[in-house]
């Protein structure tokens, strides 16, 4: 005890100690002992509600503004049109004069026959767009493009990994104008389908691998050199609207429809009145069926949907949403989709009880999903389950 | 000594005791005793009176606050600040299981002022704890696991003084702001991962006033006409009822949403409390001291309703001091050496079983300078039965307190 002579040393003794004491304490998880004293309203009391929808609808969304893939062409009643545009040409070629132009496409989906002739014509775009914006109707308006085609384009097939190339008019190219250019002149091309079995896909800007990607290929006589100069763009935004022309299956009551390409999507409303209002959702899950005779995939076909939280105005929140997933019940596909966050919000008193189904490919494809609705027989009408505790 | 060092080991202190203060938010765990009422109470006197048994209503003197009772204030004679940290360790046990918990705490801090020597007049500002919660327990089964915290607690803030208007006699008060949140958290897990695992959390804002009152009588001697009796003191300490407004809150989140689910107000009952005490310096050299204090918790309504849970609680003490000696160069015979034990019956009943405590205590008073000194006060104790459901704690708690007189306040020429 000899430091404890010096009073500095004393305290520092003490504070080491203390602190030693404070830090060895930290192994902490809880465990069973005391939880017989908690009153049971500390405890956790499931319940379960099982509810059916009492309405099922569809909507028309605008498609997505992302996607890796232009949809041209037409298939029974569905036609696709696609419209694309390169950036802007650099200043450095400016008055170098332009001896061709040719825009290389690389095919990656069909939907229809694979087999089938497909053609195109090729349009000057001549108004301005935007990729969230342009919806079929305003892409195939009068005067949204020229309609005396630059060229018409005829493949008696095209397979799914085959590249086509179409020409393009210098002078449409020069009247882009380059990249400082004060006024945008450059509205793009725009492709309409001329065909009938087939919607062919291809790789747009967006796509994982560069060498998929559109190229626009020029070449230019250097005349001060005698030389022909390449020059290849490659960097651009593209939008496809794609429209049914017979849409009688969507007055169908018994189902609700997704449509892929369309952004046609299925629109489900529940009655969960039967809930307590300060139920605390730890499970909801929406099942429908599907019914494979009115639906359409391909060997492309993304096989998933998503459902969607729909707001009071019928907007859908596309940030909270539940992702499908897909299994076989005695030989029939069901679709299963986590929707907790949605009937939590209900419950806090939202005015619409809707959700919204989606197509996980919406922007990729044009697969149909036909899922039976609030009028289909009991046993295939959309159910949701839901596992709830009161919270005290 | 040099001044500069006191300084630094006064610096060096509080540094301690805001690092701990910071500290106690990180361990978790405790008794599930608290899960109830407003959670253990605390009725805390500084770690000199920690040692003594927690006794101390009727103790007088210059080298202590008496957070106890404030008509102990009368004595100081230089400012004096106050600051106390505890470790605390729990062993658990019910019919089943049993755990290990930790903790630490700030104690709070106390300032003294003396105004007026000749009279008594003394003014306080204090900060203490009043209640602590801190529990963590698990419920579990094939379907779920459910776990249970809690945290939190009630401090008061205070504000008052002391004067003695007779000889002999001293009074003293203080205005407390009681104020605190308390939050209690059940978290589930759920064995099928289709299950949203969930938090429900409720948090209880707890904001009210309360008077404290209190007398030291030393003249018992001259009264009675015995002078054995001289070394006598008896204190008196009251705090008023007062009724605390609370904000509730109640969260209801997963991994997916944070839901807002009810606010709502109430009223929470924190009734009348009072204690009497005793001090009896023997051969000038050793205290001996008793107190017992009593709060009426048996009809205290929380948010309109009593809880079943509640009982009113009864605690005494007795403590020894050996005081230290000044005038010598052992350092050891400069030590304080304390000593005591209380039994509390505390305001907790289950099913009929009533919840008690018997703690014995110990601790030293290390100086560190001419005024100042490190109190150490130790308990050991259990509470509960592991019988009728109930569970056991066996509890280990380590206080540490620096008490000095400040020269803060006091100008000092430099060398």
């Amino acid at each position: 005890m000899q430091f404890m002579k010096n009073p500095a040393q004393a305290a520092h003794f003490f504070l080491v100690i203390l602190f030693a004491a404070g830090f060895s304490g930290c192994s902490e998880d809880p465990n069973p002992v005391g939880a017989g004293l908690l009153p049971s309203s500390d405890l956790l009391k499931l319940d379960t509600l099982s509810t059916f929808a009492i309405r099922s609808s569809g909507q028309s969304a605008i498609p997505l503004a992302s996607t890796t893939r232009l949809l041209v062409g037409k298939v029974r009643d569905i036609e696709s049109w696609g419209v694309f545009r390169f950036s802007s040409l650099p200043d450095s070629v400016a008055y170098m004069k332009i001896l061709s132009a040719e825009v290389i496409l690389r095919a990656n989906y069909h939907f229809g026959d694979s087999l089938a002739s497909f053609s195109f014509s090729v349009h000057k775009v001549l108004q301005s767009w935007g990729t969230d914006s342009l919806t079929v109707d305003s892409l195939t308006a009068a005067g949204f493009y020229d309609a005396n085609p630059m060229s018409t384009i005829n493949l008696p097939s095209v397979g799914d990994t085959a590249s086509i190339t179409i020409p393009v008019d210098t002078t449409l190219i020069r009247s882009w104008g380059t990249i400082s250019d004060t006024t945008l002149q450059n509205f793009g091309i725009l492709l309409r389908p001329t065909n009938s079995q087939v919607v062919k896909g291809f790789a747009m800007f967006g796509a994982s691998d560069e060498s998929h990607r559109p190229r626009l290929l020029m070449r230019f006589l250097r005349e001060e050199f005698s030389r022909i100069d390449t020059l290849i763009l490659s960097k651009g935004v593209s939008r496809f609207g794609a429209r049914i022309l017979d849409a009688s299956w969507i007055s169908d009551s018994a189902r609700i429809y997704v449509h892929n390409g369309l952004s046609y999507r299925g629109v489900l409303e529940f009655d969960i009145s039967s809930l307590p209002a300060h139920a605390a959702i730890h499970r909801a899950q929406l099942e429908l069926t599907l019914d494979p005779s009115q639906s359409q995939f391909s060997s492309y076909t993304v096989d998933s949907t998503v459902a969607v939280y729909s707001t009071s105005d019928g907007v859908a929140l596309t940030e909270i949403f539940g992702l499908s997933e897909s299994f076989l019940s005695n030989g029939t596909r069901i679709h299963r989709y986590p929707v907790g966050q949605f009937v939590q919000r209900w419950v806090r008193g939202a005015t619409q009880r809707r959700i919204i189904i989606a197509g996980l490919g919406e922007p990729e494809g044009l697969d149909l999903f036909a899922f039976y609705g609030a009028a289909a027989p009991l046993s295939l009408r959309p159910r949701l389950s839901i596992v709830y505790s009161l919270i005290q | 000594m040099t001044r500069h060092r006191r300084r630094y080991l006064r610096v060096l202190g509080f540094l301690g005791l805001s690092c701990f203060a910071a500290f106690s938010i990180v361990f978790a765990g405790g008794s599930s005793y608290s899960r109830f009422g407003v959670g253990d109470l605390l009725r805390y006197g500084g770690s000199r009176l920690d040692a003594m048994g927690g006794a101390g209503i009727a103790l007088l003197g210059d080298g202590f606050i008496n957070r106890l009772n404030p008509a102990g204030l009368s004595r100081i004679s230089r400012t004096r600040i106050s600051g106390g940290l505890e470790y605390s360790s729990y062993f658990s046990k019910d019919s089943k299981e049993e755990g290990r918990y930790s903790r630490a705490a700030f104690k709070g801090v106390a300032f003294a002022i003396p105004i007026d020597k000749d009279y008594g007049i003394t003014l306080l500002l204090e900060s203490s704890p009043y209640s602590y919660v801190h529990y963590a327990t698990q419920v579990r089964d094939t379907v779920v696991t459910q776990d249970f915290f809690g945290t939190g607690g009630l401090s008061a803030l205070s504000f008052g003084g002391s004067v003695t208007p007779l000889d002999k006699f001293s009074v003293g008060f203080k205005l407390n702001y009681l104020f605190g949140r308390i939050r209690q958290f059940g978290r589930f897990g759920f064995a099928d991962p289709t299950f949203l695992d969930s938090e429900i959390s409720r948090s209880d804002f707890h904001s009210g006033f309360s008077f404290t009152a209190g007398a030291i009588y030393e003249g018992l001697s001259d009264l009675l006409n015995a002078p054995s009796l001289s070394p006598l003191t008896l204190g008196f300490v009251l705090t008023t009822p007062t009724t605390l407004s609370v904000e509730r809150e109640s969260v209801f989140s997963t991994a997916e949403s944070f839901d807002t689910t009810a606010t709502s107000s109430g009223k929470v009952d924190v009734p009348l409390g009072f204690g009497f005490g005793a001090s009896y310096l023997l051969a000038s050299r050793y205290y001996l001291t008793a107190d017992a204090y009593h709060q009426s918790w048996g009809s205290a309504k929380f948010f309109g309703v009593h809880p079943a849970e509640l009982r009113n609680s009864t605690r005494v003490g007795v403590g020894f001091e050996s005081l230290p000696q000044r005038e010598t160069a052992s350092f050891l015979q400069r030590v304080a050496y304390r000593a005591g034990f209380y039994y509390n019956s505390t305001y907790y009943t289950f099913n009929n079983s009533p919840v008690d405590e018997w703690f014995v205590t110990g601790g030293f008073g290390v100086p560190i300078g001419p005024e100042a000194r490190i109190n150490i006060g130790l308990h050991l104790g259990f509470r509960g039965t592991t019988s009728n459901n109930l569970q056991r704690d066996t509890i280990f708690r380590l206080s540490l307190s620096l008490s000095a007189n400040e020269a803060w306040f006091i100008r000092i020429e430099e060398d």
